[in-house]
């Protein structure tokens, strides 16, 4: 009898790892998730979105041509557990500002460009590996 | 019976260790073109950058939308005059006339879509999608969404949104196809545009700030001359960077100054940080700006007529 009530949780013993692998797993190209992490930059005007997929302690980075008289607002997006930190380097490689202030982690910062120029986005997560969208949105 | 359920648990266990081993590996096989963003892998295509590379500088170059809102904001009215004829789509019949003037619409398409045209939008996203269908980069542009839009008219932000996504999306898949050509082109085709739109509305409104702006492409036009000489041994490109080598030669002239300084910026809503900032200055005088005007217009008709 006892056998029979322990059968019972047989399939959703396998079913188990298949479920979380699911549930953590999302796809960051898709269109989907690009849509919800845009809503952050409400007030300001999609720009670009760079696609990061990183792994174990990796990091990513892009350049961008970031104009005078521009406030762009740059977003950290990312699937499953742990943060996304972004942080902005100017044309001499010098750090500007990240996303990750006094200990702490904020979606979206802002950045009132004073001088036209290349500057660089490093995109790294906090811890491991993991995917995400780093969008770009801009006000005059 | 214990012992039963202990061994079935393993084997849960076991499967879901081979489970994770195979999303590691699937990460990682996801990660290698990441870690090559930095440049380092080989393309058979351009012998001088590699892909990456190339789709770097694509994905660095400022959108024309910028300058279509600066204008915009300086409170100069919406002009179709200088805008690329929607009707001229069909007229586009080779590759790189489809992918350069795909970039020119796009441009258009973007300052159609600040000044909140709703019916001109329409018409120019009807050009994109058509240009794009020609290259078999259409799937970006749905349709349905788009005729959905059409009938609610509150929502030139979603227009805007969605036209600045499909674009992502194209040169997204461009860069996975390794069509380095036509990605490229996209993007000349659009900064080319996006210049033009500065110079004409300065020779009509002569203002500061469109100078300025004028003048601080010289910043893109370095990255852009990048990815010319990628394209230098291919004979569908000679005719564009005859006329990017002459507009080099103009901006070489163009000065930028940069003086930096320590700043308090609200960096995040009530969060406040001092960070080190910088200011730059153009210096272009009208003479170069005429000559830039008078190039761009030159580039612009061989790709448009």
């Amino acid at each position: 009898m006892n056998f029979k009530k322990y059968l019972l949780y047989i399939p959703l013993i396998l079913a188990f790892p298949f479920l979380t692998a699911f549930a953590d797993e999302v796809d960051c190209e898709d269109e989907d998730f690009l849509d919800e992490c845009a809503e952050v930059i409400d007030g300001y005007k999609f720009l670009k979105a760079n696609t990061i997929s990183i792994e174990d302690g990796g990091e990513v980075e892009y350049k961008s041509v970031f104009s005078k008289g521009s406030t762009y607002m740059l977003t950290a997006c990312n699937g499953g557990s742990g943060s996304m930190k972004v942080t902005l380097y100017d044309r001499d490689k010098k750090k500007v500002m990240s996303n990750l202030i006094q200990n702490q982690y904020y979606p979206s910062i802002t950045y009132p460009c004073n001088a036209t120029g290349v500057y660089y986005l490093k995109y790294e997560f906090t811890a491991g590996s993991g995917c995400g969208v780093g969008i770009i949105g801009f006000k005059k | 019976m214990k012992k039963t359920f202990l061994s079935l648990a393993t084997i849960a266990l076991l499967i879901a260790s081979c489970g994770e081993e195979e999303s590691t590996r699937r990460s990682r096989a996801q990660n290698k073109p990441n870690t090559e963003q930095t440049g380092k892998a080989n393309s058979k295509e351009t012998p001088l950058i590699d892909k990456e590379t190339m789709f770097g500088i694509i994905k660095s170059i400022p959108s024309p939308l910028e300058t279509s809102d600066l204008i915009k904001s300086l409170g100069i009215p919406f002009s179709e005059r200088i805008l690329n004829s929607p009707d001229k789509k069909s007229k586009y019949t080779t590759t790189d006339k489809q992918a350069l003037n795909l970039g020119i619409y796009g441009a258009d398409l973007g300052y159609t879509n600040i000044y909140g045209e709703k019916g001109a939008s329409f018409t120019y996203l009807k050009a994109v999608r058509q240009l794009a269908n020609d290259l078999k980069i259409g799937q970006f542009f749905d349709i349905k969404t788009i005729s959905r839009m059409q009938e609610n008219a509150n929502n030139m932000d979603s227009l805007l949104y969605i036209s600045q996504r499909g674009f992502e999306q194209m040169s997204n898949y461009l860069e996975k196809q390794g069509r380095t050509d036509v990605g490229a082109q996209l993007l000349l085709g659009g900064w080319i545009e996006g210049v033009y739109l500065a110079t004409s509305v300065y020779k009509t409104e002569p203002n500061e700030k469109i100078m300025e702006t004028i003048g601080e492409q010289k910043v893109a036009l370095d990255e852009i001359m990048v990815l010319m000489d990628a394209f230098r041994g291919k004979r569908n490109f000679q005719t564009i960077i005859k006329g990017f080598d002459n507009l080099k030669k103009v901006y070489d002239e163009v000065e930028m100054k940069y003086v930096k300084e320590e700043v308090e910026l609200e960096v995040a809503p009530g969060v406040f940080q001092k960070v080190i900032n910088s200011k730059s200055t153009v210096i272009i005088s009208p003479e170069q700006i005429e000559t830039v005007t008078e190039t761009i217009e030159e580039l612009r008709a061989n790709i448009i007529d």
